[in-house]
């Protein structure tokens, strides 16, 4: 999957857990976990919504790279 | 401008040489197909001809009617044990859980993966043992605390493995309500899947979609293969049209609802 994701280093800046991420952007505590593990690519609205919580950019968290 | 055409050309090439891969595999598969079947049906015919294959199914009822009353009741023992340790373990691990470890969460996630697993597998095994077994109360005439021992053993087998999957079932969703607070449903509930589906969020759905489509896939070939089978044991064995018409049933049930789907999330039709 070609999404890199900085989730788990913006979450320990806000000084939360997963289940408390997944509570603030009203997702659960195991998408959370697959983010942060690359196996799972959230949608734009998820996307937007975990920037906003993390007062940062999407780019700045999620990061596209082209498969070569 | 050069190199955009070249790339495009590659692309094209590749895309041909990717579909010449696929023709060949599959006429490789109907090739070795259609030998199978050849084969399977030459052998069973030789097996009928010469008389043979009564023999053997009449052994094999004998054997049949010793082992399976054993065989369904310790199957059910075993899964339920299994099953039971597996849970028991993961509410232990779940216990010293200190809310922070992720790591060690994901691990109890996946290990209440497996009693699911073995309540799904056992369902559809006991339907098979329950069946066999009373196909075997019905052409075995004596004696009779025998046919006694196989109706009320695989009803009792049956009945046994059905509660136990339930409490089991229930012992897992309840461990993974406790870890994943969102997460709604009662196991006795008839519409149980569709309100734990609810409780999902995308992420989860996902999931769900991807193994319920790799289950479409797996179903699909199976019918393709069952229908070979009966249409074989239908030729060979005198079976009747009845396995035949079951598996057209379930095929055209299984790529109906498929193509039904499709249709109705395609124009926007669907509720789902």
């Amino acid at each position: 999957m070609p999404l890199y994701n900085r989730l788990k280093e913006f979450r320990a800046r806000l000084g939360v857990n997963q289940q408390e991420m997944g509570t603030l952007v009203g997702t659960s505590r195991q998408t959370i976990s697959q983010i942060e593990r690359g196996d799972y690519s959230p949608s734009v609205s998820l996307a937007l919504k975990i920037a906003k919580v993390c007062e940062a950019r999407v780019e700045d968290i999620f990061e596209y790279e082209e498969e070569s | 401008m050069e190199q955009h055409t070249n790339e495009k050309i590659d692309a094209e090439a590749m895309e041909k040489k990717k579909d010449a891969k696929i023709t060949v595999k599959f006429v490789i598969i109907m090739v070795l197909t259609l030998i199978g079947g050849v084969f399977l049906g030459a052998v069973t015919n030789l097996i009928k001809e010469q008389g043979n294959a009564e023999v053997v199914w009449a052994i094999l009822e004998q054997v049949l009617a010793y082992a399976v009353p054993i065989l369904f009741v310790t199957m059910n023992l075993v899964a339920m044990v299994v099953g039971g340790c597996i849970c028991h373990s993961a509410r232990k691990k779940a216990a010293k859980w200190d809310g922070e470890d992720e790591e060690w969460i994901d691990k109890i996630e996946k290990q209440l993966n497996y009693p699911i697993l073995i309540v799904n597998g056992l369902q559809v095994l006991n339907s098979f043992m329950f069946a066999l077994n009373f196909y075997l109360w019905k052409i075995i005439e004596e004696p009779e605390w025998q046919r006694d021992v196989i109706a009320l053993g695989g009803l009792a087998a049956y009945m046994a493995g059905l509660i136990g999957g339930i409490i089991l079932q229930k012992k897992v969703v309840t461990l993974e309500k406790e870890l994943n607070p969102e997460k709604r449903g009662n196991v006795l509930d008839t519409k149980f899947q569709e309100v734990w589906l609810e409780s999902c969020d995308e992420a989860q759905k996902e999931i769900i979609y991807k193994a319920a489509y790799k289950a479409f896939k797996a179903t699909n070939v199976a019918c393709m293969v069952m229908w070979i089978v009966s249409f074989i044991s239908m030729l060979t064995f005198d079976c009747g049209m009845m396995p035949v018409i079951c598996v057209i049933i379930l095929w055209m049930v299984l790529n109906m609802t498929y193509s039904i789907s499709c249709h109705k999330l395609e124009t926007g039709n669907s509720k789902n």
